[in-house]
């Protein structure tokens, strides 16, 4: 099994965390200080994801499906 | 010539016709039946001529053939399987195979398991599971040869990289394509939690009703629905709308529809990234902004209130000043009167004590003047008659001896006459 699939980076989370960081930005009544931790965690993340972004590859892996039975 | 018995010509007759069994025969099916749930049997016919050729097989195989709930007379369809001659002369085929023919047939087919499918709950909106967003791990259910993987592929890359693709290669078409999509959904079942797959695509190009046969049939559907993983089935053109594809979570017109559908280009994903940051940028400002204004007005709230308390302090000071300065005046005047009061004091002594002075002074000369020295001064002179001052004729006798005390000296006498 290839271990490319556990990375470390989720790329779907790592998105919605931004997401939901520029929503509360929006929603809540933020202390400064919570509001500059968020921007820089959101910073963070944009940078990441932007990273990612970037890999143009895709890996293609053949895996074999058990067909023995039906081979006539 | 030899004479046979009926068992060994019958025999004979088999052996000689075995090399039929790998032909397949098309015909119409009619008088189809299904017996105890035990065996399926029908006869094909040609449509114009009177010639029929009984079949049969058991339900299990029919089952396994997706056959059951599909097969009716009047259906077209291509046998394969044993031909015999059976006990009693009859003469028949025990098929192994049996395949739809014909867009007529199958397109009927098609409606009665869409029918049935449907009546079933395996198209039905509300159970059709979400597509992640971002799918890092993609199943890919199709043939390695077929112009779809490649489109499918080509799509994919052109739009997002960084993608893990697990491909099991199966036929799309003929008698494995329904067993092996079978299988290989069964394979991604067991794998998909090590995999951690984002979803499955089942994918073929366009193509024939019968070229689809797999993807409308009841085994494929089933194994679409009870998927562990999201399914997105990109099968065939616009128009095809399978009975895969209408029991996969996600149904694309096309196998690069299907890329497109899955993941998004990283030009809108990086516009989206943009947006966030803009977002959040401009709403840390409003923030700042915000504050800066709280603290402007408490600023301004500050100066106002020091303002107004040295304003207040200032007015108290003063009437506190003009308050000390008051006493202050009020002891200034006391203590002149006291001083004044003083001073006429003293000056009152002063003057009494003067007074008083030449007072005794004015006593001191009129006592003065009243002294015997300064009567006598004046002419007066005292007589005595022995240590007794006369002043009355009385007092004298005579012959009586006097003695004249006289301003300067005296004399002593004899009393001769009494002047009375």
């Amino acid at each position: 099994m290839s271990d490319t699939n556990k990375d470390e980076f989720n790329f779907s989370e790592a998105f919605e965390n931004l997401e939901e960081i520029t929503e509360s930005f929006e929603k809540d009544d933020l202390e400064l200080d919570e509001a500059i931790d968020k921007f820089e965690k959101g910073l963070g993340l944009a940078e990441k994801l932007k990273e990612k972004l970037n890999e143009a590859e895709n890996k293609i892996e053949k895996i074999k499906a058990d067909f023995e039975e039906l081979e006539d | 010539m030899k004479i046979l018995p009926v068992s060994k010509f019958i025999q004979y007759i088999n052996e000689a016709i075995s090399t039929f069994s790998n032909a397949k025969v098309e015909g119409e099916v009619s008088d189809f039946r299904i017996t105890r749930n035990k065996w399926v049997g029908f006869d094909l016919k040609d449509e114009e001529d009177e010639q029929i050729l009984p079949c049969f097989t058991t339900y299990s195989l029919f089952k396994s053939m997706g056959m059951d709930d599909v097969l009716e007379d009047g259906m077209r369809v291509h046998v394969r399987g044993d031909v015999k001659v059976r006990k009693k002369g009859n003469f028949s085929m025990f098929m192994k195979e049996i395949d739809l023919a014909g867009e007529g047939t199958l397109k009927k087919a098609y409606e009665k398991l869409k029918k049935k499918l449907k009546k079933e709950g395996l198209f039905k909106e509300e159970r059709k599971r979400p597509i992640s967003q971002f799918p890092q791990n993609i199943g890919i259910i199709t043939s390695s040869e077929a112009r779809a993987y490649g489109d499918f592929l080509k799509v994919l890359e052109d739009r997002m990289g960084g993608i893990n693709i697990y491909h099991i290669p199966v036929h799309v078409q003929g008698k494995n394509a329904i067993p092996e999509i079978v299988a290989a959904f069964s394979k991604f079942d067991q794998l998909y939690q090590d995999l951690d797959l984002d979803l499955i695509v089942l994918t073929r190009g366009g193509g024939s009703l019968e070229d689809l046969q797999a993807f409308n049939s009841e085994d494929v559907a089933r194994s679409v629905f009870s998927s562990e993983v999201p399914v997105v089935c990109g099968v065939g053109h616009e128009d095809d709308v399978t009975l895969a594809g209408l029991t996969a979570d996600l149904r694309a017109s096309t196998p690069s529809n299907a890329a497109e559908l899955i993941v998004r280009h990283r030009r809108q994903v990086l516009a989206d990234i943009d947006s966030f940051v803009y977002k959040m940028r401009s709403n840390i400002n409003n923030i700042l902004d915000k504050k800066n204004k709280i603290i402007d007005r408490f600023m301004n709230k500050g100066i106002r209130f020091v303002s107004d308390k040295e304003k207040e302090l200032s007015h108290l000071l003063f009437a506190f000043k003009h308050k000390i300065n008051r006493y202050k005046k009020e002891i200034e005047d006391k203590k002149e009167l006291l001083d004044r009061a003083g001073k006429s004091f003293i000056s009152n002594i002063e003057q009494k004590v003067e007074s008083n002075r030449s007072k005794i002074e004015q006593s001191k000369k009129l006592l003065k003047s009243y002294s015997p020295e300064s009567i006598l001064n004046r002419g007066y002179s005292i007589v005595k008659k022995g240590n007794s001052i006369v002043s009355n004729v009385e007092q004298l006798q005579k012959q009586d001896e006097v003695s004249v005390k006289m301003s300067k000296g005296g004399f002593k006498g004899e009393v001769r006459e009494l002047l009375k």
